[in-house]
């Protein structure tokens, strides 16, 4: 088994901000602790404030943790210092951190050099190939549409060709020629390079897809962590096959498992019962939806809860 | 010099080239200001028991500390703008130090606005009579440099903490303009009142002033106390500016990466 990267322990952060008139404190992070190995690739997951930029952040050591620690690791499990950490580890943000008023060359010329390489004109050009704007090269960036930015920015971030790769939300806000040319690229370094480590954010069920790990955080809390179909079949009590109906009311799952979330109900059983009961609701005129408990249905449902109730405590 | 300094140094030169109105309202507003007070209402704004034109004359190191004020400003407003661009955070992942991030604002900046200073104050020579001397504009531009590194320092702690343009300028107004007028940079302190001698005499800027001015002979000798102000403030601002930047990002030192 590979060894730990990269460890968090008891991650508390809490930021003051203003509701209306009064200073209230919104805790970001609490006590959140974990482990990632080496090669894994984790997708952290959660509603919207929910606490996903907050822990990349804390990871890249952007931000110091108000209470707990993050730890990077060696192979021999040793604390590394914070300048090697940094070196092997690169960072592409939710806007990119690209100045608009340089070209993409000086942004990625600039970028290898807080890195120290030493052959950074070939790199920014390996770079640029790979997403597939070495023709923008001398464009400023202030000129590139979102997308090409977004590209450029995971140039940057490949400058200098780090083993860990944390991403918040990479694909959100992208266009379809943009978003393949991110998963191709991930999945490319994903299969060249077992230990490398990828731990991103996301609302994506594309990206949640690359993942081998996922982490839901829900009020800044780990509420799930493991395998994708190992959520999942927690998720859904173990059943063989669910049944998604849109509508909430007029759905009777008799003696079958069933979970409410947001507008949906999802029928719950082993493959025999979902089959015959959504032929029944079916022939009723009902529109049903049958698959696999896979985490994707999962991450949705839990989703709509977590939404659901935040309405209930507003 | 670290190639990560440098290159960091060398991107904010190319951001200062494309964007010449920087340059220009930095310079412009000086002009316009000093042609108003020196020369239209240099009637009203004589000195005691001198000449209408020797106010011009006094104005204009204070004059080349307006510049020096607001090119440090542009200087910190760049760093609000790297934060809101994203670079500042790209800048903090990588490895290099916070004191690196400091220098690589601090140094272009306000060797950009000690340029300004300069042309203001080679401008002494156009004036009859004052006596200037080369080594003497050498002088008070080395004093200009050092108001330049302490103001700026004070321009990015602020610029730290400040998350908008706005608010930073509305800061600024209050600090930075009054510290300017209570230098001296209008009115000798000789006329002032009591408790207002004392405040100007608390400023930094005011002794800044009074070295820049001895330099090119438009105010008398700056003495020891004002040369020592004038190069112990920097040192004061640089430390206030690393003490804010380590205290923003917890344990992470200037000599840690």
């Amino acid at each position: 088994m590979s060894s730990t990267l990269l460890r968090a322990e008891g991650l508390r952060q809490v930021y003051r901000t203003r509701s209306g008139r009064e200073r209230v404190r919104r805790v970001a992070l609490d006590g959140v602790s974990l482990d990632i190995r080496r090669g894994q690739r984790v997708a952290l997951v959660g509603a919207n404030g929910s606490g996903k930029s907050t822990l990349l952040r804390l990871l890249a050591r952007i931000e110091e943790p108000q209470g707990g620690a993050v730890q990077h690791l060696d192979e021999q499990g040793t604390e590394v210092s914070r300048r090697e950490s940094a070196m092997r580890t690169g960072v592409v943000f939710q806007s990119p951190g690209l100045d608009r008023l340089l070209t993409v060359r000086e942004n990625l010329r600039a970028q290898a050099a807080l890195y120290g390489v030493t052959d950074a004109g070939d790199r920014v050009r390996a770079c640029a190939e790979r997403v597939g704007i070495a023709g923008r090269l001398d464009d400023r960036v202030g000129a590139l549409s979102g997308g090409l930015a977004r590209r450029a920015d995971l140039a940057r971030a490949l400058v200098s060709e780090p083993s860990l790769l944390l991403l918040d939300e990479p694909l959100a806000g992208l266009d379809e020629s943009s978003r393949d040319v991110f998963l191709r690229l991930l999945r490319e370094m994903i299969s060249r390079d077992p230990e490398f480590t990828l731990i991103m954010s996301s609302h994506s069920p594309d990206e949640i897809r690359l993942a081998d790990r996922v982490i839901v955080l829900d009020a800044g809390r780990v509420a799930e962590s493991g395998e994708p179909d190992g959520v999942a079949s927690r998720t859904f009590g173990g059943c063989e096959l669910i049944a998604i109906v849109a509508a909430s009311g007029g759905t009777e799952a008799g003696s079958l498992r069933s979970w409410r979330a947001g507008d949906s109900t999802i029928v719950g059983g082993d493959r025999e019962q979902i089959e015959h009961w959504a032929l029944k609701q079916s022939r009723r005129g009902v529109a049903v939806e049958v698959r696999s408990p896979d985490f994707v249905s999962a991450y949705r449902f839990m989703l709509a809860r977590s939404n659901e109730s935040e309405e209930v405590a507003a | 010099m670290s190639s990560a300094l440098g290159e960091l140094i060398s991107r904010e030169f190319v951001r200062i080239r494309r964007q010449p109105t920087r340059i220009v309202a930095t310079l412009g507003t000086a002009a316009v200001f000093w042609l108003l007070a020196a020369s239209g209402f240099a009637g009203s704004m004589t000195l005691p028991g001198e000449d209408t034109s020797s106010y011009s004359v006094y104005l204009l190191p204070g004059i080349a500390l307006m510049v020096v004020l607001f090119g440090t400003i542009f200087g910190a407003i760049g760093l609000i703008q790297d934060r809101h661009s994203g670079f500042l955070q790209a800048v903090l992942v990588s490895p290099v130090s916070l004191w690196t991030v400091a220098m690589s604002k601090l140094l272009p900046a306000c060797l950009l606005a000690t340029l300004q200073g300069l042309a203001v104050l080679a401008s002494v020579f156009l004036i009859d009579g004052t006596g200037a001397g080369a080594a003497g504009l050498i002088t008070s531009t080395i004093a200009l440099f050092c108001g330049a590194i302490g103001v700026l320092s004070i321009g990015l702690a602020l610029a730290w903490r400040i998350d908008s343009v706005a608010g930073f300028h509305g800061v600024m107004n209050i600090l930075l303009l009054p510290a300017w007028v209570l230098s001296g940079a209008m009115f000798p302190v000789a006329g002032a009142s009591g408790w207002l001698s004392i405040v100007m005499k608390a400023n930094p800027l005011h002794w800044v002033h009074g070295c820049v001015g001895s330099g090119i002979g438009a105010t008398g000798d700056a003495g020891a106390i004002a040369w020592s102000v004038t190069v112990l403030f920097p040192f004061a601002s640089i430390g206030l500016l690393l003490l804010t930047i380590r205290r923003s990002h917890g344990r992470r030192g200037a000599g840690d990466g």
